[in-house]
């Protein structure tokens, strides 16, 4: 519970950490700095991009422009090594590191990280299965493939690699326009050998959905209630058995939303095939159970998670002193010994277009290029390309705040701005999720060192 | 390379307002007729302006304009019925700068806004007039009031194009005509390639009505004629929902005239002109060609800083070659040129110079020239025959009932089908999954596009855009382009690379007007964007891995 | 201008369905555009848990397609009643767009253009609105005296008479539905202040707050009701407003807000917290007898309309209490189904929404679950009946005076 401390001059809540932002990265640092048995606050206004995410784990999947990993610890160790201002190369020790020293702590450093998440998880009964050394391939709606680490159960069954020499049935459900089955079976049936996979044969069917028939816009989560209901799941296992035929595969978009492993194991039972969850696009289930899962991981290790507190800026001297934060129609005062920033790129609120620049939102830190520049006078028109999805991707969203080896945000001279701020996650520069596949991994490994530096 | 032994009475280049409705007009009066566009139909300068079909209120200097304007604008009231709705517009005088400028014209407007059951244009005091728009700013002086039709450019070329084909003529899109054939001082007909299928063949025609608007130019060079053209560019920004709730006129930074109109639901401020010397596809809209605009807006409705951008256009004014004067002072009629009597070139006829409110009067004029050649007597009935859509009445409430659908999204079709609307809703009876919402913004169901696949000559993402609004809201089609894509691949049976490629082509065509002006919530937008398509979809990657050995 | 001509102005705006809109509600409109059509909102809607997708396209449908012309928005009959105005949507988004209010702007401006198409079953609290300025048809005084001796008898708690002063430090704002179909939750807050020795007064003529109005669309009757509460306000010259519902609360904050008073607005639990204490209350809660097992419900209107903060001050309170044992919900934030006039509009869907939040009341096998809203109140008690369930629904301020007074 939060204690407000209600006085003449306002309203105030005392915390010991407060972390900005409940995304992967601020939930990680939170759940970190609690282990001490420290008092957390993380405020949250809404969300941010990891709940909007296909529910994977990307670490580290290509270097742009070509060359895609084959495993993420490659993956880490290359761009630790070789990319500078890189968020693995800075918590591999940085510029002061040597390239192969870097790349070795740097992997190190996401091990721990992505133990802490998977061991998490774990713990509020959802497994995600995976392993630095081997990068997964998965599919999604429309058939593609990218290269993931970790994944929940549900997804990891579909690793691609699986389909060499058997068969796939990828089902939908008529009605719901994210995903349509032909269409995807069509795009993978011509991707896979692309990618050395020789499947047996790649087909698709539709099913109904108990209580969804004769529908049309029907949506992900729907589909997921559904699935949660045991009876209609039986109906459903018994129409995916009808046009399982002998195949040893079976794609379905969305596998539940409160019970997807339990879900997944019934239809594999039912079929005596393997059943896997594709990767999804917004609004997505699988994203919407990260989120609320590592929500429930967070609180279950004394964290407070508060939706619907808006910071807005901050009172700070050599320190950060405080954060006036809106919580509906009030304006709270936040006071803690240590912040962690962990406000997201655009999408999450923690950088913002103003007048063409770009800008920090909350402490006015300096916005930099992932080649360092200073992007106070840089219209934001130049970090684009004129190629919509360029190789490497945007600059404009590689760019962000510029940190230490601790994660302290720096200033234009290049030190810590504040000596209890750190930061984690998307508002850092130095890397573009999109192209590099390696969002969650950042956001997990910056998100845990954060939270220890924080505690420490 | 096959020959078409067949002879056509009339090919027509271009698919713009101007083309199809002259392909329109040669099919209505029974002329054995072929229109080639080498995109997609008012893909060019007709789908690039505001859309105003303006009864002459900027040409008062040229009566004979604002005659034939106000003339064309009833017509089109009656045989576009619905996809043609009015808009009050309100033109602040925002200083004694522009006080002192504003003289006398020669034409009365007031004669002919009744003719075309306009209002009249009236003098508002700055109160009466922030009453009706309260967006304007305080410090105007003055305003004026008028109001005048606008259309949508996109489907009255395509509707023109499908009227065209239900009277009997072959159209087709995606087509480009490489050459000419001409035999002495005779146009026999033209070499035409087809984009999609890489098919060169050549086809022969009495007459080849050069309609291609600024490529006028081009395919005249092809005939051995030479036809100069003063170019000129104008680029627009669209923002997101109606800023205000009427037009806003006002004068601009540098003296012209720049103009705020809500579009369906969303609002273009318009324009520049630039004169371009270069090729007329490599026209783009600039930085500064947007801060310019919302500069000059900014006087008379300050707020619009704060309205969301959603993306920027430009197109190419072929105007008639006239120079030494300003745009503003050129005149917007259009030149209707025989060849024959011109160049000494027998079998082409061209437009230089015209606008969207006439493009009727013009076609008509070039039918009757052919026709005339060709000795036929055939009386014009563009202006009477309803494009198809506006021939019968309109009952969203019914429809929605009669096919169980929201009366929103039955309001928003019909906006863009008219009396065709049942046509669509049909669909949904043998499919309900039909029903399906796929682009939100702009309430575009799969019944929808799938009916313009069928019907309308839609073959991609981003002809589904011209004819039905996909993609036009604020997300850009983040959102609807993954789910119609798979709805392509089905009714055109493409084959995955082809479809990808699409989806790629359409966002990369979506690109190129929001990057000149990426700002506030679009930029957020684009991350999603990023993280679906490239981060998801690994549509970054993709295109080199298609390339198989 | 001649008058004529700016009438001709107006009937062409009027034919092209061209609507202006008041400066809150270009607020709004703004707000409203920077929604990025990702969908998250239709995953916490709660009416899309109890009604499909294709007959309620949800909150998302609302900010990117129905609210984006001016001109349509009469065609969004079919979806904008649905919504309970509940704020899950709002609370989750990337860009907390505000569609509550969005919600209200279109029905208002549906009631103006096409009165028709508001829901008939909305028509009795229209005119009852329209008539007494209350939602409810109001009791004559006598009557309303004894059902409250009654209610208080049964929930054994004592009477004390109201006290009308033409000026005090707090104005008792107990709203319509304490006013007149539940007034022991009126007289429960009487007791609670009595007890805490403070200067209130009650209103001799009470109106409604306006929230009905607002929600039917009816901008006018809205505004009458508006300005009746303000100048009371200025005549008792009170310093604050206390409330005993959440949808009082919000609804005269953001009046407060708007008209730029000098007063504020809270609830009970808030003005406790906050003005009087929570260990100079504390101090007057005597050891209870019984000892007592409590959830709450926090309602949508103090939760997500006022702030998060309101949760936490009612769950602190009971907390403090003693003998009372309270017991978090499992899932809490859930909406109770009756708001937006929802429980008008489709009380069947209504009733589906607070099934699910019963659910959740149910797993704790608690004694009683309590909520500080009137509205919320009798949908939760009602859906509690139907369940056959042991809970027992209480009135936050009524639970708040029983064990103030040993009841």
């Amino acid at each position: 519970m939060i204690h407000y401390q209600i006085s003449g001059g306002g309203t105030k809540v005392k915390v010991d950490v407060c972390v900005i932002g409940a995304g992967v990265a601020g939930l990680t640092a939170a759940r970190k700095a609690a282990e001490k048995g420290l008092k957390v606050l993380a405020a949250e206004k809404g969300s941010g991009a990891t709940i909007q995410s296909s529910g994977v784990i990307d670490v580290a999947g290509y270097l742009p422009p070509n060359h895609m990993f084959t495993s993420a610890s490659e993956g880490v160790r290359t761009i630790a090594e070789k990319v500078k201002n890189h968020p693995y190369s800075i918590i591999g020790g940085g510029k002061k590191s040597e390239p192969e020293r870097r790349g070795r702590e740097s992997e190190r450093n996401v091990r721990r990280a992505l133990d802490f998440f998977v061991e998490g998880m774990k713990s509020v009964g959802v497994n995600f299965r995976g392993s630095l050394d081997e990068n997964v391939l998965v599919t999604n709606f429309l058939g593609t493939f990218k290269p993931t680490c970790l994944c929940p159960s549900t997804i990891y069954n579909g690793d691609l690699r699986r389909l060499d020499g058997s068969s796939l049935v990828l089902v939908g459900v008529k009605g719901f326009p994210d995903y349509d089955s032909k269409f995807c079976a069509q795009s993978l049936s011509d991707i896979l050998p692309c990618l050395g996979i020789k499947p047996k044969s790649v087909s698709h069917a539709y099913i109904d959905v108990p209580g969804l028939e004769g529908r049309g816009d029907i949506l992900a989560i729907e589909i997921a209630r559904k699935m949660d209901d045991p009876q209609v799941l039986e109906k459903i296992g018994q129409s995916l058995q009808k046009v399982a035929g002998s195949a040893e595969h079976l794609a379905i978009p969305t596998c539940g939303v409160q019970s997807p492993e339990e879900n997944i194991k019934t239809l594999a039972e039912a079929t005596g095939a393997n059943v896997f969850e594709l990767a999804s696009f917004p609004p997505s289930v699988p994203g919407y159970r990260l989120v609320k899962s590592l929500e429930n991981l967070a609180q279950k290790a004394g964290v407070s998670v508060r939706r619907g507190y808006k910071i807005l800026d901050a009172k700070f001297d050599k320190n950060v002193k405080s954060l006036r934060v809106e919580v509906g129609r009030k304006i709270v005062e936040i006071e803690a010994d240590v912040y962690i920033l962990a406000s997201g790129g655009f999408l999450g609120g923690g950088l913002k277009e103003e007048k063409d620049f770009i800008r920090e939102s909350i402490f006015n830190l300096p916005v930099y290029s992932s080649d360092g520049i200073n992007l106070e006078e840089v219209y934001l028109e130049k970090l684009l390309s004129r190629k919509v999805f360029p190789k490497g991707g945007h600059q404009l969203f590689s760019c962000g705040i510029l940190v230490d080896e601790n994660l302290q945000p720096l200033s234009e001279k290049g030190e810590p701005m504040y000596g209890n701020l750190y930061a984690a996650g998307a508002i850092l520069s130095g890397y573009n999720y999109m192209a590099e596949k390696s969002g969650m991994g950042v956001a997990i490994a910056t998100g845990y060192l954060a939270g220890l530096k924080a505690s420490s | 390379m096959f020959c078409l032994k067949e002879e056509y009475d009339v090919i027509v280049i271009g698919g713009g307002s101007s083309g199809a409705g002259t392909a329109r007009d040669c099919a209505m009066r029974g002329l054995k007729t072929i229109l080639l566009e080498r995109n997609d139909f008012g893909s060019g300068t007709a789908g690039a302006c505001a859309g105003m079909i303006s009864g002459g209120v900027k040409y008062l200097d040229e009566p004979e304009m604002v005659e034939l304007c106000t003339k064309e604008v009833v017509y089109l009231q009656k045989i576009a019925k619905h996809i043609v709705f009015r808009l009050p517009i309100i033109t602040a005088i925002i200083n004694e700068i522009d006080l002192k400028a504003r003289t006398s014209k020669k034409t009365d407007y007031s004669k002919y806004t009744a003719l075309r059951g306009a209002s009249p244009i009236m003098l508002l005091s700055k109160e009466e007039a922030r009453k009706i728009e309260p967006k304007l700013s305080d410090k105007i002086l003055l305003a004026a009031y008028f109001d005048e039709m606008f259309i949508d450019p996109f489907r009255l070329c395509m509707l023109n194009a499908l009227s065209a084909k239900n009277h009997g003529a072959v159209v087709r899109n995606y087509t480009e005509v490489i050459d000419i054939i001409r035999n002495g001082d005779r146009v026999e007909g033209v070499i035409a390639k087809d984009k999609r299928t890489g098919e060169v063949e050549e086809i022969y025609g009495k007459f080849v009505a050069n309609c291609a608007g600024p490529w006028v130019s081009r395919i005249s060079k092809m005939a051995g004629i030479d036809q100069p053209l003063r170019l000129n560019k104008g680029s627009h920004v669209i923002f997101d929902r109606r800023v205000t709730g009427v037009g806003v006129v006002c004068r601009a930074l540098d003296g012209r005239s720049v103009y705020l109109f809500p579009h369906f639901d969303t609002t273009v401020l318009g324009t520049t002109a630039w004169d371009i010397f270069g090729s007329p596809d490599d026209a783009e809209t600039s930085y500064d060609d947007v801060e310019y605009l919302i500069s000059s807006i900014e006087v008379a409705v300050p707020s619009i800083r704060e309205a969301r951008v959603i993306r920027t256009m430009c197109g190419v004014r072929p105007m008639l070659p006239e120079w030494w004067i300003t745009e503003d002072e050129a005149t917007r009629n259009f030149k209707l040129v025989d060849h024959e009597e011109r160049d000494g070139v027998k079998g082409i006829v061209s437009f230089e110079g015209g606008k969207l409110v006439i493009y009727r009067v013009m076609a008509e004029k070039m039918t009757d020239l052919i026709c005339k050649k060709l000795g036929i007597k055939a009386e014009c009935r563009t202006h009477i025959e309803p494009l198809p859509g506006a021939e019968g009445e309109v009952d969203i409430e019914l429809w929605s009932e009669e096919y169980n659908m929201p009366t929103h999204t039955v309001g928003r079709i019909a906006s863009r089908h008219g009396s065709n609307t049942p046509e669509v809703l049909k669909l949904t009876r043998e499919n309900p999954e039909y029903k399906s919402t796929i682009c939100r913004c702009e309430s575009v169901t799969e019944a929808e596009i799938r009916y313009s696949l069928r019907n309308e000559f839609a073959t991609s993402l981003s002809d589904l855009r011209r004819r039905v609004r996909l993609g036009m809201g604020p997300c850009q089609s983040t959102f609807c382009n993954f789910k119609a894509l798979a709805i392509i691949a089905d009714e055109l049976n493409l084959n995955p690379e082809k479809v990808h490629k699409d989806a790629l082509d359409f966002a990369q065509e979506r690109w190129k007007g929001k990057c000149v002006l990426l700002r506030g919530d679009q930029v957020s937008e684009e991350e999603i964007n990023q993280a679906i398509y490239a981060g998801v979809a690994n549509y970054d990657t993709l295109p080199d891995f298609w390339r198989r050995d | 201008m001649p008058e004529k001509e700016l009438e001709h102005i107006e009937g062409i705006m009027r034919e092209e369905d061209i609507v202006l809109m008041k400066p809150e509600e270009e607020e709004t409109y703004k707000k409203v555009e920077a929604c990025q059509n990702c969908g998250l909102c239709l995953v916490v809607c709660p009416i899309l848990e109890v009604l499909q997708h294709e007959a309620y396209s949800g909150p998302r449908s609302i900010t990117s397609e129905l609210s984006r012309t001016v001109r349509e928005f009469w065609k969004a009959k079919d979806v904008v009643y649905y919504c309970t105005l509940c704020g899950r949507c709002q609370e989750i988004c990337s860009k907390n767009v505000p569609v509550p209010k969005v919600v209200s702007l279109i029905r208002s401006k549906l009631f103006k253009q096409r009165r028709e198409l508001m829901p008939a079953n909305f028509q009795a609290m229209l005119e009852n609105l329209n008539n007494y300025g209350l939602a409810f048809e109001p009791m004559d005084k006598e009557a309303r005296v004894e059902s409250a001796r009654g209610r208080l008898e049964m929930l054994g708690l004592p009477y004390v008479p109201d006290k009308v002063k033409s000026n005090a430090e707090i104005l008792y704002f107990p709203g319509c539905q304490a006013e007149n179909l539940l007034p022991e939750i009126r007289e429960s807050a009487k007791l609670v202040m009595e007890k805490m020795g403070v200067d209130y007064t009650l209103l001799p003529d009470l109106k409604c707050c306006s929230l009905p109005s607002i929600l039917m669309g009816d901008s006018e009757t809205a505004e009458k009701l508006q300005k009746d509460f303000l100048e009371k306000m200025r005549s008792v010259g009170a310093k604050i407003v206390v409330t005993t519902c959440a949808g009082c609360t919000a609804t005269l904050a953001e009046i407060r807000d708007r008209s730029n008073g000098d007063f504020e607005v809270k609830h009970l639990i808030e003005y406790i917290l906050e003005d009087f204490g929570k260990e100079k209350f504390g101090k007057l809660v005597p050891n209870h007898p019984e000892n007592v097992s409590v959830t709450l419900h926090s309602p949508c209107h103090l939760d997500r309309h006022v702030g998060k903060y309101t949760t936490e001050y009612a769950e602190e309170l009971l907390g403090m209490l003693p003998k009372v044992e309270f017991k978090k919900l499992g899932e809490p934030g859930r909406c109770c189904g009756a708001g937006g006039l929802l429980n008008l509009y489709n009380p069947q869907i209504s009733r589906e929404i607070a099934k699910k939040e019963i659910e959740e009341i149910q797993k704790l096998n608690v004694q009683n679950v309590v909520t500080p809203c009137p509205l919320c109140l009798v949908q939760i008690d009602q859906a509690l009946f139907k369940k056959k369930s042991k809970t027992q629904a209480l009135d936050y301020t009524v639970f708040l005076a029983k064990r103030l007074y040993g009841a």
